[in-house]
């Protein structure tokens, strides 16, 4: 695969009329009628979801043993007003975060590396293509080996899992730099790292954000697993571990949905992000493309 | 009005470029630009127009002959030498407002933060953009984000100016305008423009002098002085028998090109 210089400078010759802008912003109205309803349409399905929960284990469906939907409801409530649990959510937290910018830290400047060096791309292909396909679960009893069962193996086996998604939207970022972005940066003679800067990090930014969104929610996943199997001494998974090993379902459950919660208000906050963040892409297609 | 060129500043000799061996984009093309001169280089689409731009400009290595831009041979991209391309709209970045567009340039420059400031707000308000300085391109019509990229290349203050068919994206109204700021900014600095363009009245409007090219792969037909005068008016202009005679000779010459560039290409496709 060749990276960065595929496509060649071609101007577009579609002829485009001079009150583009005029149709470029959505009218107020329809944006937040647009935005709201998958709000409203995710709300339904929780909803209908809680129903369904609370009739199937009312009715015993799973078992006369299994909580119902109000109770796993409420121990919920009760673990987020408990202390140690709050810690061990910051446990979590933490090694998750740290996983994200590391994650960050190595994909972002590997991935620009990738997608601008067609040396890099040919070295690296092979090995990334193995790496990513091992199943970093597989890879829990040598890190607890090597890393221990705490923060330091969490974070090692949650960036195994987080980078890919960060390298590839990286490198699909850099094959969608504007060739005419960077001839004009060129053309002013703009020093190699003011292009990296202003042109080609800006370029590719939404498509980090995109990895990271995906990123954010496996890691989430992957922290609070590791715990669980690891026997983390602290973390949500940590904390669900023990509540199991005593045999009280109803926490389990609980911290299970805490942790589902967790990933979709990170995920909700990625996007939110997204939209401010990168309001021009969304303007640039509506107009140009 | 023709100025002599005194000095050169461009001289391009018998520049020829393939993209594939054997397959000419260019064939031979020759010509000067002298300080101060306004020189429209006409031909038709896919003549190699683009090729030769990127070449004076450095961004390309072409195949054979000299590009010279005042005595020196380009090998990379010279100082003093901006760009303003067709596509503005990719070539203005979408995630900074028009004057961090206009002023980006100057920051790598050994300019003062106050030259860099003051050089921004005089180009924006030269194409008239100075009310819109804090917006995005996006915000702005075609013919306003072509007029912020104008403003960024006059910011950087270049000796020489490459637009490469600026305006053929533009709507006509949008167009008149826009060239009458070009006449306007090569009469008032005396900008040294090269002018690409594939409209014959419009390289005859703005130009000094017309260099035409043949078709692909284009060679240089021949050098017209445009001895109108130096005001020039859309309406009037192009409504005198001057001007009308230099369109049809250029529409001629090109056409006879065309022709015999068939034929030149007939054995090969
Ligand atoms: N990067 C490229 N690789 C291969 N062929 C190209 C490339 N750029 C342009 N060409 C070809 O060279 C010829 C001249 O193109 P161009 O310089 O863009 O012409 P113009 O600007 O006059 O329309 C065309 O046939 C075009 O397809
Ligand atoms: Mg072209």
């Amino acid at each position: 695969m060749t990276l960065g210089n595929v496509r060649q400078v071609e101007p577009a010759t579609e002829p485009t009329g001079n009150d583009r802008a005029m149709q470029a912003p959505l009218p107020a109205k329809g944006r937040t009628k647009k935005s709201l309803q998958p709000v409203v349409r995710g709300a339904v399905g929780v909803a209908a979801f809680a129903v369904l929960a609370q009739v199937a284990t009312s009715a015993g469906w799973l078992g006369s043993d299994f909580p119902t939907a109000t109770q796993v409801l409420s121990e919920m409530f009760t673990l987020l007003s408990n202390g140690e649990f709050l810690l061990d959510i910051g446990w979590s937290l933490y090694a998750w975060a740290l996983a994200m910018v590391l994650s960050l830290v190595i994909a972002v400047p590997l991935g620009v590396l990738i997608g601008s060096i067609p040396v890099v791309a040919k070295a690296t292909a092979v090995p990334i293509e193995i790496l990513r396909t091992l199943p970093s679960v597989a890879l829990i009893p040598i890190f607890i080996l090597v890393l221990g069962s705490d923060t330091q193996m969490k974070v090692v086996l949650t960036l195994f899992a987080t980078v890919w998604p960060i390298l590839f939207n990286t490198v699909y970022g850099m094959k969608d730099l504007d060739p005419v972005a960077l001839a004009t940066a060129r053309s002013f003679r703009l020093p190699r790292t003011a292009v990296l800067r202003r042109v080609v990090l800006p370029s590719v930014a939404p498509f980090v954000l995109t990895g990271v969104r995906i990123s954010a929610a496996l890691g989430l996943i992957i922290v609070v697993g590791s715990e669980l199997v690891a026997g983390s001494s602290a973390g949500i998974g940590a904390y669900i571990l023990d509540a199991s090993l005593l045999g009280t379902t109803t926490v389990v459950l609980a911290g299970s949905v805490v942790t589902g919660i967790l990933g979709t208000a990170v995920n909700a906050g990625l996007t939110i992000l997204d939209r401010i963040l990168f309001a021009w892409r969304l303007k640039m297609t509506a107009a140009d493309r | 009005m023709s100025t002599q060129p005194q000095q050169p500043i461009l001289e391009v000799d018998r520049l020829h470029h393939e993209y594939s061996a054997g397959r000419p984009a260019i064939d031979s093309v020759s010509f000067t630009i002298g300080s101060g001169e306004l020189v429209s280089i006409v031909g038709p689409s896919g003549c190699g127009k683009t090729t030769l731009m990127k070449s004076i400009a450095g961004l390309m290595r072409f195949t054979s002959g000299t590009v010279r831009l005042r005595g020196q041979d380009v090998n990379d991209v010279p100082a003093d030498l901006a760009m303003v391309f067709q596509d503005y709209g990719r070539s203005l970045f979408p995630w900074m407002t028009v004057e961090a567009n206009v002023e980006l340039p100057l920051r790598y420059l050994q300019v003062s933060k106050r030259e860099r400031k003051d050089r921004t707000a005089h180009a924006l308000a030269e194409v008239g953009l100075s009310r819109d300085s804090d917006k995005y391109p996006w915000q702005l019509s075609g013919g306003m984000q072509q007029r912020a990229a104008i403003a960024r290349a006059l910011a950087y203050r270049p000796r020489l100016l490459l637009m490469d068919e600026p305006f053929a994206s533009v709507d006509a109204q949008t167009r008149s305008d826009l060239e009458d700021l070009v006449a306007a900014v090569h009469r008032k600095h005396g900008t040294t423009i090269m002018f690409v363009t594939h409209d014959i009245d419009e390289a005859i409007y703005l130009g000094d002098r017309v260099v035409v090219l043949t078709g692909a792969p284009s060679r240089t037909l021949k050098e017209l002085p445009i001895d109108l005068p130096a005001d020039r008016d859309q309406i009037e202009t192009k409504a005198t028998s001057e001007f009308i005679a230099l369109r049809s000779e250029v529409a001629l010459l090109i056409r006879q090109a065309v022709a015999e560039s068939g034929h030149r290409r007939t054995p090969q496709s």
